[in-house]
């Protein structure tokens, strides 16, 4: 892989995280996560519709016109959220019940959008799909993080397994959405801290 | 690059041809294994609430459809009478659709005849919180003790009102009874710790007071006369 590629994939998952720096996918970033199942399965969800959404619409992307190209990208974007729901509800039921609404909302997920019309329009193929795993891993990485530490402290478990013992008085903010909040913000913070080439010149 | 309004709509077709055809054949292919894990699922949820497999156990298609067939008459009840008309088909999703136009004149109970875990199983649903909370209560044969009460779907705060599916929950349910020696509805969801009438009220979950409350009304509102509670009152078994 020559050293362009690895920048594309590798890019996203710290310097140009999808989440942290661009701030997009929250919604689902504070659905998903007050579990670490769920969220795992969100990210892989994603990771399927993002690389092949990518895939498939720089392949077409000089033949999609002007005029038509958003709502192009969209349709194509939804026929693959659709396949995946269907596939999550053959095969995955009791987590596909869980994450109910938020794989369709995948449709509206600015980062799939947002990835197509930046980069999957102007690049080739193999390249985009390459961008779309990235972003997909930076958008994982988030969502597994946060979903650990809410689980953990929300309600003293892992993957639905006891982990702290009774003394453990489970904090009841971690499992609510303002819990993500802060926990993203925690991330965004240490990230910046660690990174300082990430804070904007005043 | 500049594109014919001809090669446009074109476009535009033959996208819509090839995207719906993708998505119709996977709902196509898979609707079966979807349906059976519906079924499935549903299945389980009504064992459990019956005490006939444990609250953790997951058995197979074939055990679960063997279970329940052997174990389970599905019952037509008139709702005005509360008269076994015959036997019924249990299809909570015609079901709940048809009680939006309000209460139908007949409805589906389960009987479970296993010996020893005689009991009658109930669909139950209402608004909780944020969502609608749909679970089924199983009664004793005297038609006044709770043997079990499980949610199966609701989209309550996890961890909040979520927690009226855990076990510390779940737990309380046995052995309250829906209606005091006099014949009045005495069950209830009260404020953690503001139980008086210990055989008829469970704790609430604290934090969740909307979610609790929303619990003890559904129940009260489901063995009304209006609806299930002619069965109980009935002399049919």
């Amino acid at each position: 892989m020559n050293n362009e590629n690895k920048d594309v994939l590798l890019a996203p998952i710290h310097l140009k995280n999808p989440i942290t720096l661009y701030v997009l996918g929250i919604c689902s970033a504070l659905a998903v996560t007050s579990k670490l199942e769920p969220a795992f399965v969100m990210s892989g969800a994603l990771t399927f519709v993002l690389v092949s959404s990518n895939f498939i619409i720089s392949l077409l992307r000089n033949k999609i016109p002007g005029s038509i190209r958003v709502i192009t990208q969209l349709t194509i974007i939804a026929s693959l959220v659709i396949v995946t729901d269907q596939i999550l509800k053959a095969y995955l039921f009791d987590v596909s019940k869980q994450l109910s609404v938020f794989v369709g909302l995948i449709v509206t997920n600015c980062i799939v959008m947002g990835r197509a019309e930046a980069f999957a329009m102007g690049n080739p193929p193999v390249k985009s799909a390459l961008d779309g795993l990235g972003n997909s891993i930076g958008y994982a990485a988030i969502l597994i993080i946060v979903a650990f530490f809410r689980e953990l402290l929300g309600s003293g478990k892992l993957m639905d397994v006891q982990v702290l013992g009774d003394w453990y008085q489970p904090n009841g903010l971690m499992v609510m959405s303002p819990g993500a909040f802060f926990l993203i913000g925690l991330i965004i913070w240490a990230q910046r801290s660690f990174s300082q080439e990430l804070n904007e010149n005043e | 690059m500049e594109f014919s309004n001809k090669y446009i709509l074109g476009f535009a077709l033959t996208l819509c041809l090839v995207c719906s055809l993708v998505v119709s054949t996977t709902a196509v292919l898979l609707k079966d294994k979807q349906d059976a894990n519906i079924k499935l699922d549903t299945q389980i949820q009504i064992l459990r609430v019956a005490g006939l497999i444990g609250a953790t156990d997951k058995p197979s298609v074939d055990e679960a459809d063997k279970l329940y067939t052997e174990n389970i008459e599905e019952l037509s009840i008139d709702t005005a009478s509360g008269n076994i008309l015959g036997e019924g088909k249990l299809d909570s999703k015609l079901f709940i659709k048809a009680v939006k136009e309000g209460m139908p004149e007949s409805y589906t109970m389960l009987k479970v005849t296993a010996p020893g875990k005689e009991s009658y199983v109930f669909l139950v649903w209402g608004g909780g919180l944020w969502s609608t909370m749909y679970g089924y209560i199983a009664l004793e044969p005297d038609k006044n003790t709770v043997k079990g009460l499980t949610f199966y779907t609701h989209g309550e705060t996890p961890g909040l009102g979520g927690e009226i599916d855990s076990d510390d929950f779940k737990d309380q349910w046995p052995g309250k009874k829906l209606f005091d020696a006099d014949g009045v509805m005495q069950i209830d969801v009260m404020k953690k710790g503001k139980v008086k009438l210990a055989e008829h009220q469970v704790d609430g979950i604290s934090g969740a007071t909307i979610t609790s409350v929303a619990v003890g009304e559904l129940l009260q509102n489901w063995f009304d006369e209006n609806h299930y509670g002619k069965f109980l009152t009935s002399e049919a078994e």
